[in-house]
C-alpha cells in the first residue's frame, strides 16, 4: 500500500515535530501512523495491545505519508508504526528488482528498525472498473487494457511519477493509456461519475465492494507483495518488552475481510477508527453519519478559534510589517523596487510549498502557518499603502510642506489619513487571503476548518469537506463584508483620496 | 520683502526660469502673468522652499531662503493655491487650526483666531464645522484663506487662486480678498493666466514668457510702453475688459 504522497521534504518536518517531545518523554511507546484509515485502524489496533500491558502509550496519527512517517521512525521520534512490505521496499528503501522479506529485513536492520510477522492480510495495490459498465466490460485483467488507448485512468499522483507505479505497469503490459493523476479520494467520485474507466485501488478498499468494482488481475505479477506489518526500532523491543510481544502476537490475526470492514466503518458509516474496532463484527453500522449541519457546528466551535486566531494575529503582523514597509516604498526611491518586487515574488510561492520549507526551520504547528500567512497577507498591504499614498495629490502634499508640518506630522496628519481607504483596501484582501490560506494550517498541525477539509479528502466524505469548506466561505465574507463597513465608515468622515 | 535676484531654474533639459529678477516692497502687490508654461508657478515653489533654485538667490524680508531658513520663512508665508488644498478628510475648522493643534497652541485662543478669520472672511461659523466637499468652491476659498492667513503672515502668495471658481463668484471673491489683503496691509505674490485679473487686483504687474520676465510695471506702463511686442498682445487678447478694469485699479 502506496498512498498518500508526501515529498522528501516534508519528511524533515517529522523530525522537527518529534525531537522535541521524544527525547523529553517519560518512557512511553510511540506508535505513528500515516494518514489513510486502514493506517489509522493498525495504529490504533497495537495501542491497544500495548495498553493490556499497562505501558504508556502516545499515538502521533496521521502523519503526512510514507516519508515522514519514516522520517520520524528513522529518528527514533515513533517507535512503531504500521506499512506494508512492498511500499518499504521499494518507496522507502529503494531496494531494485523484486525485494522479499529477507532482503527488507536486512536493509531495515542497518538502521536499527525490525519487522513483526505479517498481520494477515494484504492490501495490494490494483486497477479496478466499474461491474456493469459497457464501456468496460469485457476487460478482466490489467493486459485487457493494453488494447484499449480510448479509456482514462484516474490514479495517485503517487502512482504515477514512482518507477514501481504506473510507468512500470505500462511498461510491463504494454499499456497505452492515458492516466490521469488525482486525490485518490476524488478518483471515485470521478469513477462513479464515468469521468474515468479505471481507477487506482487498494485490495482491503471497502469502497470497492460498496461503489460495485471489479479488480483487475495482475497476470504477470507486476505489483509486489503488500503484507501488512508493523515496522518498529529494534530497541523498543528492550524498553517495552511486554508491549512489544503482545503486538506481534497480532501478527496473522487480522484477516482483510476484517479490515475491509472496518474500513468501511470508518469511510462510509462515519464510525471513528476506535469505534470501528469496537463495532460488533456482524452488526449494522455501529453509528450512524452525523448530518451536515451537527458537523458544521463542531467543526465550528472546536475549529472556528484557532482559524479565526490564525487569520486575525496573521493580518495583524502583516498589517504591523506592511504598512511602514509601504510607507517606506512610497518615501524612498532607492527602497520602492527591491521592496514591491520581494513583496511579489513572495506571493507567488504555492502555500502548500512555503508551508513545507518553513517547517524545518520554525517546527511543526502553528508557528509556521502564521510566518506563511503573514507573509502572504504582505503584498496587498505594502502595494496598497504605496498606492495609496502615491495617488495623494501633489498640491495636498504640498500644502501641508508649505504650512510648515514636518514630516512625521504631515504623514500621521495628512497623509496616512487620505490613505486610509486604499489601506484598508490592502487590509481587507490580505484577510479575506488569509481565512482561505489558513485552510492549509491543517498540513502543518494547526488545525483550523482545514482540518475538516483535510480529513474529509483523506476519508473521502463530501459532509465532512464541506463542513470545513462551508465556515471557510462564510468567514471570508463575513471578514470582507467587516472591513467594506469599515472603508464605507471612513468614506462618510471624508477620507477620500480617490 | 520679497526679492527673486537672477534666479535660474532647470528642469531636466528645458529651463523652467532664466534669470528672473522680481521685488515686492512691503505691503504691494505684484502679479505674474504669462501663459502657462512660462514660469510663474515656479516662482512661488522656489520662495516657498519646494524647489531650489540652480543659480540666484530668493529672499523673503531679507533673509535668504535655504533648506536651513525654509522651516522659519514659511511661517510668515500664507500660500492659496487653486481650489484651497484642504485637507479633505479634516473638517474646515481642523483645516485652519491643524498647525495650531500640533504646535499645542491654548485652544481658546485657537478658537478665538478662528472666530475672527471667520469674521474676516465672512464666513458662516455652521459651515466650519463641514467637510470641504460640503461647501462650494468660493466658500472653500474663504477656509483655504482662513488657513493662510491664521498665523498673520505678512507675505501672501496666491497662485490662481480663484482658477476654480466660476467667473461671477471669482470676481467677487477676488475684489474681496484683495481688499482684504490691502487693509492687512499684507505684502502680496499673484499668479494668474488672467490680465483682467491681474490689473484688477494688484500695484503692479510682471509680464512672464519661456522662463524670462518681459517687462514689471503698473497696468497703465504695460499697455502705453510695451517692451516687447509679446506684451501688445497679450494685453490685446483682453483689450475688451480694460474699461472696467482701470476702474478698478484707481
Amino acid at each position: 500500500m502506496i498512498r498518500g504522497t508526501v515529498g522528501i521534504v516534508i519528511a524533515a518536518l517529522a523530525l522537527v515535530l518529534f525531537f522535541g517531545d521524544a527525547r523529553a518523554a517519560t518512557p512511553e511507546l510511540v506508535i505513528g501512523s500515516k494518514r489513510f484509515t486502514e493506517s489509522l485502524l493498525m495504529a490504533e489496533l497495537a495501542t491497544r495491545a500495548a495498553e493490556s500491558t499497562g505501558t504508556r502509550v502516545r499515538q502521533a496519527k496521521g502523519l503526512g505519508g510514507t516519508a515522514v512517517v519514516f522520517a520520524a521512525i528513522d529518528s527514533g521520534a515513533v517507535d512503531l508504526y504500521p506499512d506494508y512490505l512492498g511500499t518499504l521496499g521499494h518507496a522507502v528503501l529503494h531496494l531494485s528488482g523484486r525485494p522479499d522479506r529477507a532482503a527488507i529485513e536486512r536493509a531495515l536492520g542497518a538502521r536499527g528498525l525490525c519487522l513483526t510477522e505479517s498481520l494477515g492480510f494484504e492490501n495490494t495495490y490494483a486497477l479496478a472498473v466499474v461491474k456493469g459498465r459497457s464501456r468496460t466490460d469485457g476487460i478482466v485483467g490489467i493486459g485487457d487494457l493494453a488494447s484499449r488507448p480510448d479509456l482514462v485512468a484516474g490514479i495517485s499522483n503517487e502512482m504515477a511519477g514512482r518507477p514501481d507505479g504506473w510507468p512500470g505497469l505500462a511498461g510491463a503490459y504494454g499499456l497505452t493509456l492515458r492516466p490521469r493523476a488525482m486525490d485518490h479520494g476524488l478518483a471515485y467520485q470521478a469513477i462513479r461519475d464515468g469521468t474515468i474507466d479505471v481507477v487506482e485501488a487498494y485490495s482491503t478498499d471497502a469502497k470497492i465492494e460498496r461503489f460495485g468494482l471489479r479488480v483487475l488481475t495482475d497476470d504477470r505479477h507486476f505489483f509486489p507483495s503488500y503484507d501488512a506489518v508493523f515496522v518498529y526500532r529494534c530497541d523498543a523491543k528492550n524498553r517495552f518488552p511486554a508491549a512489544l510481544a503482545r503486538i506481534m502476537a497480532l501478527a496473522g490475526t487480522v484477516d482483510s475481510s476484517r479490515v475491509m470492514r472496518w474500513n468501511a466503518q470508518v469511510e462510509l458509516d462515519g464510525l471513528t477508527p476506535e469505534a470501528a474496532l469496537d463495532a460488533p463484527a456482524d452488526g449494522a453500522p455501529g453509528g450512524s453519519r452525523a448530518g451536515l449541519l451537527s458537523k458544521l457546528l463542531e467543526v465550528l466551535r472546536t475549529q472556528g478559534p484557532t482559524h479565526v486566531g490564525l487569520v486575525l494575529v496573521s493580518v495583524a503582523a502583516s498589517a504591523i510589517v506592511g504598512i511602514p514597509l509601504g510607507i517606506l516604498a512610497e518615501r524612498s526611491r532607492r527602497w520602492r523596487g527591491p521592496i514591491l518586487a520581494a513583496a511579489g515574488v513572495v506571493q507567488t510561492i504555492p502555500s502548500l510549498a512555503l508551508l513545507c520549507l518553513l517547517i524545518p526551520l520554525l517546527g511543526i504547528g502553528t508557528l509556521p502557518t502564521l510566518v506563511a500567512l503573514f507573509v502572504y497577507g504582505l503584498l496587498p498591504i505594502v502595494t496598497s499603502t504605496h498606492q495609496g499614498l502615491a495617488d495623494i495629490p501633489p498640491a495636498l502634499r504640498e500644502s501641508a510642506i508649505v504650512l510648515g508640518l514636518t514630516d512625521r506630522e504631515r504623514l500621521t496628519s495628512v497623509e496616512l489619513p487620505l490613505a486610509a481607504r486604499a489601506v484598508v483596501a490592502g487590509l481587507r484582501t490580505s484577510a479575506v487571503i488569509a481565512v482561505g490560506t489558513a485552510t492549509v494550517a491543517a498540513f502543518a498541525g494547526a488545525g483550523g476548518f482545514g482540518q475538516a477539509i483535510s480529513t474529509g479528502l483523506n476519508l473521502n466524505d463530501a459532509t465532512t469537506i464541506l463542513s470545513g469548506a462551508i465556515p471557510t466561505a462564510l468567514l471570508a465574507l463575513a471578514v470582507g463584508g467587516a472591513f467594506t463597513a469599515l472603508d464605507r465608515a471612513l468614506e462618510r468622515r471624508g477620507g477620500a483620496a480617490r | 520683502m520679497i526679492a527673486v535676484r537672477e534666479v535660474s531654474k532647470r528642469f531636466g533639459t528645458s529651463a523652467a526660469l532664466d534669470g528672473v529678477t522680481l521685488h515686492v516692497s512691503l505691503g504691494r502687490s505684484l502679479a505674474l502673468i504669462g501663459p502657462s508654461g512660462s514660469g510663474k508657478s515656479t516662482v512661488l515653489r522656489l520662495i516657498t522652499g519646494l524647489e531650489w533654485p540652480d543659480h540666484g538667490r530668493v529672499e523673503v524680508s531679507g533673509e535668504p531662503v535655504t533648506p536651513s531658513t525654509v522651516a522659519g520663512i514659511r511661517e510668515r508665508l500664507g500660500y492659496l493655491i487653486q481650489d484651497g488644498g484642504l485637507f479633505p478628510h479634516l473638517s474646515c475648522r481642523r483645516n485652519v487650526t491643524l498647525v495650531a493643534e500640533l504646535r499645542n497652541m491654548d485652544p481658546a485662543a485657537t478658537a478665538y483666531r478662528v472666530e475672527e478669520l471667520a469674521d474676516l472672511v465672512r464666513l458662516g461659523p455652521v459651515l466650519l464645522d463641514r467637510l470641504p466637499r460640503e461647501l462650494s468652491g468660493g466658500q472653500r476659498q474663504r477656509v483655504a484663506l482662513m488657513r493662510a492667513l491664521f498665523r498673520d503672515p505678512p507675505v501672501l502668495l496666491l497662485d490662481e487662486p480663484f482658477g476654480a471658481l466660476d467667473p461671477v463668484v471669482r470676481r467677487e471673491v477676488g475684489d474681496e480678498l484683495f481688499a482684504l489683503l490691502r487693509r492687512l496691509e499684507k505684502t502680496v505674490l499673484l499668479v494668474t493666466h488672467d490680465v483682467a485679473e491681474a490689473a484688477a487686483l494688484t500695484d503692479e504687474i510682471a509680464v512672464l514668457r519661456g522662463g524670462a520676465i518681459l517687462q514689471t510695471g503698473t497696468v497703465h506702463a504695460l499697455r502705453t510702453a510695451p517692451a516687447d511686442p509679446f506684451v501688445t498682445q497679450f494685453f490685446a487678447a483682453h483689450r475688451n475688459l480694460g474699461a472696467a478694469d482701470s476702474q478698478a485699479v484707481h
